[in-house]
């Protein structure tokens, strides 16, 4: 099973990466299911993102600091009947890695991304 | 789903595995609740998880080989990935098998000839497969379900035949034993060259 050179992102790092800014941008949470069903609307694919492919790539993401996370105070989540979520916010070598990435990838995958959160 | 999630944090460190299942949680019980504020109903809405599940199950495995400090010994984690799925095949075969046999018995009102080997090579086989999963039981599981792939080859395959008309078929086949050993050959290579590839990391373990 050959691995992917370090510090390069696969397309659905991109898009990812793409919906949390967009998420962070108009004042609306990231946490796993708002990303997937944000993911499900751009061009990824049919349907929503597996499960281990989100939170594998969110983890890399963050290892690679490129996003943040952190859980949400447990009173909300309880006031609101339901777990609490773990949040993701880009930083600032997130933004770069978005702005300077492939062109190839910025008409296919994130353009859609951006125009869903629109 | 949290059987799952549980099955593939298992051995990991507590606090990891315990954010990777707090956090699926999470996920699945918003993804439940929009469901049910879409007015999706529970079938579509298992079978969304279930899909979600299988796509996400190769990432799952992978990300838990990595932070198991298995990324030096990717083929080898490649190699169970591989027997374990021709287990799962072969399985999946002597069910069918299984299942047959036993519409079969139903209409004739005796044992399906050929039905008590293919129960054992699934019973085998799902032995085989628990042993496989485990680093001092590995060289024998891969053993037992190379015993088991032999008898579903030779019992199972000509079995789940007799009840088709694919018998008459392959029957006319010049070169159908001649598959048969390919296959039994091919199944044979590929297990004992696991058991000797885990035997080394067996006896470390041991």
């Amino acid at each position: 099973m050959a691995s992917r050179p370090q510090g390069r992102l696969l397309d659905i790092e991109y898009s990812i990466l793409d919906v949390v800014a967009g998420l962070n941008g108009t004042g609306h949470d990231a946490y796993g299911f708002a990303i997937a069903r944000h993911l499900a609307a751009t061009s990824i694919g049919d349907g929503l993102i597996g499960h281990g492919t989100l939170y594998k790539a969110l983890s890399r993401l963050v290892k690679m600091s490129l996003l943040t996370a952190s859980w949400e105070d447990a009173s909300v989540g309880e006031s609101e009947g339901r777990p609490r979520r773990r949040l993701y916010t880009i930083t600032n070598a997130g933004a770069v890695a978005l702005a300077t990435r492939p062109v190839d990838l910025t008409a296919t995958a994130a353009a859609p991304a951006r125009t869903a959160l629109a | 789903m949290g059987a799952w999630v549980r099955l593939y944090t298992r051995g990991l460190p507590e606090q990891v595995a315990d954010e990777r299942i707090a956090e699926v949680s999470s996920d699945l019980h918003d993804h439940a609740t929009q469901a049910q504020m879409a007015g999706v109903g529970k079938a579509r809405l298992s079978r969304e998880i279930a899909r979600r599940l299988v796509r996400g199950a190769p990432a799952d495995l992978t990300w838990r080989a990595e932070l198991r400090g298995l990324g030096v010994s990717l083929s080898s984690f490649g190699l169970l990935v591989g027997v374990m799925t021709n287990a799962a095949s072969l399985l999946a075969l002597s069910i069918a098998g299984i299942a047959r046999g036993l519409r079969w018995q139903a209409s004739q009102w005796e044992a399906a000839p050929g039905m008590i080997p293919v129960v054992i090579a699934a019973t085998g086989l799902v032995c085989g497969m628990i042993m496989v999963t485990r680093t001092r039981s590995r060289v024998v599981g891969a053993l037992w379900i190379l015993g088991a792939a032999q008898i579903v080859v030779w019992q199972g395959i000509p079995f789940l035949a007799t009840t088709t008309t694919v018998l008459e078929y392959v029957q006319r086949i010049s070169a159908w034993p001649l598959c048969m050993a390919a296959i039994a050959v091919g199944e044979t290579a590929f297990l004992a060259c696991a058991a000797l590839w885990w035997a080394p990391q067996q006896k470390t373990a041991a």
